[in-house]
């Protein structure tokens, strides 16, 4: 695989920003084409965009996951870009993220790389903040992916208990990004909101996909959203499995939920 | 300008290597495209050679090559190669020249928004990088619309001769790993005496010829030697002397110098 490290400026973040993409690249052994075969101009990737959690970057997932041995496994590109402790949001306080990584990003990976933009090749996977970034991503833009999936993270912001996390002054990142308890209910933000608005969505709606360690402090949060979408009546697959809010329990559900998601060439 | 670090594993080398991209972004003419910070499709593109002993990030860090770029709108693909390899296909060792002639720009040219059409394509390098971008525009001229040898202009078998500026035990090493020997070397497609004589002799169709050089570099006498070889032989060097010695205070105005003569100027 080619791994790339991508650094532009956004002109929604009004930032340089950075972004990890690896690419399949011509491996000679177990190629059953040439080398020029492989490097035909016009080719499109399957992609799969991957959020990571709060405080980590763009290199985070490479580092703590075999994202890239998968990828190639897989036959599809991984696009990783990073966005602070912004929760995806449009910031209530500080930068549009949401705006950033739903409407930006992918036009400017788009047209560097050779992904595609079908939505039947695309797929977006996160952890903890980046569970809500991608299922707020899928609930907002339906038409954006083939599948959505979460890890340890998928539930509502205000009753997991993120509101109370933080001490109340201007660092705070759930303040920041979602603004107070009332201000995230019943805004862009409110992912009970977003479930039911897509249950009730006539069109074509990605394949969504939760899953939370036994041993996670979110475990009962992710379950009661799980609960929350079947009496709403949008369809959301739940996974559980041993283990805690760590890189062992994201690295193997990769595994799972990259099969899941029927990704691989 | 957005900023590319790619690393993969070519079939040539045989080991992970890196190559640095400036790409323009935002320009007026991406169409569709514009303002929104895409690269446009099929960009005019420099392959940009470093000197002995440097690698992906040497024109970056020493001249202002970006902002030289993006006036012009041009990509830069920067690779790396060994430090004394000559861009050679290695006696003892990596096939370098076929990684930088041949797999680079077709994994480049598929991955990135890059053109893969002559008159969108150059190449130009410093010292050993310059020696790199003749040979290059001598073996492949149906590749390059224009060529850039700053303060690499010189019969390399000349400059590896008992008394040259590189026949020393070093200069032998170097001699031995690349080509086996001097012997080897003459005549072969790595002399640059043999591609001039070949090129008049077939009346090739070359790529435009730019050469520069500061008046004090230590290898100014070879280059006068070169041209007017070439000039005997019917071959058209554009030339571009000025006071300096081998240091990139002259190659950052010489790579500025040959962005104009890239535009015909």
């Amino acid at each position: 695989m080619g791994i790339v490290h991508y650094t532009f400026r956004s002109r929604v973040l009004r930032q340089q920003t950075s972004v990890v993409v690896v690419l399949p690249t011509y491996a000679r052994r177990g190629s059953p084409v040439s080398l020029e075969e492989f490097y035909r101009p016009g080719k499109k990737y399957r992609t799969l965009y991957v959020l990571h959690g709060g405080s980590d970057d763009c290199t985070y997932y490479v580092r703590n996951t075999s994202i890239e041995r998968y990828a190639q496994e897989g036959g599809f590109a991984a696009v990783m870009p990073e966005v602070r402790l912004s929760f995806y949001c449009d910031m209530r306080h500080g930068g549009k993220y949401l705006t950033f990584i739903s409407e930006e990003l992918p036009e400017v990976v788009e047209s560097v790389f050779p992904l595609s933009s079908e939505s039947r090749d695309r797929f977006v996977v996160g952890n903890s903040m980046g569970s809500h970034g991608a299922m707020k991503w899928a609930m907002t833009r339906p038409g954006d992916f083939a599948a959505a999936a979460g890890m340890s993270g998928v539930g509502d912001v205000e009753d997991m208990g993120f509101f109370d996390m933080f001490p109340r002054e201007g660092s705070n990142p759930v303040l920041c990004s979602f603004g107070t308890a009332g201000e995230y209910r019943g805004s862009a933000n409110d992912l009970r909101l977003l479930a039911k608005r897509l249950a009730e969505y006539g069109g074509r709606i990605p394949r969504l996909f939760s899953c939370c360690g036994t041993e996670d402090p979110y475990y009962p949060g992710v379950r009661r959203f799980v609960e929350y979408a079947a009496q709403v009546g949008l369809p959301l697959t739940f996974e559980e499995g041993p283990g805690a809010h760590q890189w062992e329990f994201w690295d193997k559900w990769l595994i799972r939920i990259i099969d899941w998601m029927g990704i691989k060439e | 300008m957005a900023l590319m670090q790619f690393s993969f594993l070519p079939q040539s080398l045989g080991f992970h290597t890196n190559v640095r991209i400036i790409l323009p972004v935002d320009l007026p003419e991406a169409g569709a495209a514009a303002g929104r910070g895409r690269a446009p499709a099929r960009l005019r593109t420099l392959y940009l050679l470093h000197g002995g002993g440097g690698n992906s990030l040497d024109w970056l860090r020493y001249t202002n090559v970006e902002r030289y770029a993006e006036r012009r709108g041009i990509a830069v693909v920067m690779p790396e190669v060994e430090g004394s390899c000559f861009y050679s296909d290695q006696a003892y060792g990596q096939k370098y020249f076929t990684y930088v002639a041949e797999e680079l720009p077709l994994a480049a040219e598929c991955l990135f928004p890059l053109s893969g059409k002559r008159e969108d394509r150059f190449v130009a390098g410093l010292s050993m990088g310059g020696y790199g971008a003749f040979k290059l525009a001598f073996r492949k001229p149906d590749s390059f619309a224009a060529a850039g040898n700053f303060s690499g202009l010189s019969f390399v078998s000349d400059i590896f001769e008992e008394g040259g500026f590189a026949g020393d035990e070093n200069g032998r090493s170097v001699v031995h790993a690349n080509w086996g020997s001097l012997e080897s070397l003459k005549g072969s497609l790595d002399d640059t005496r043999f591609l001039v004589d070949r090129a008049a002799r077939e009346k090739t169709d070359l790529p435009r010829l730019f050469a520069g050089i500061g008046t004090e570099d230590f290898s100014y006498r070879y280059a006068v030697e070169f041209l007017e070889y070439a000039k005997g032989k019917g071959i058209d060097i554009a030339f571009e002397k000025m006071p300096g010695g081998h240091d990139w205070e002259v190659w950052d105005r010489l790579i500025d110098r040959f962005m104009d003569f890239m535009d015909g100027e």
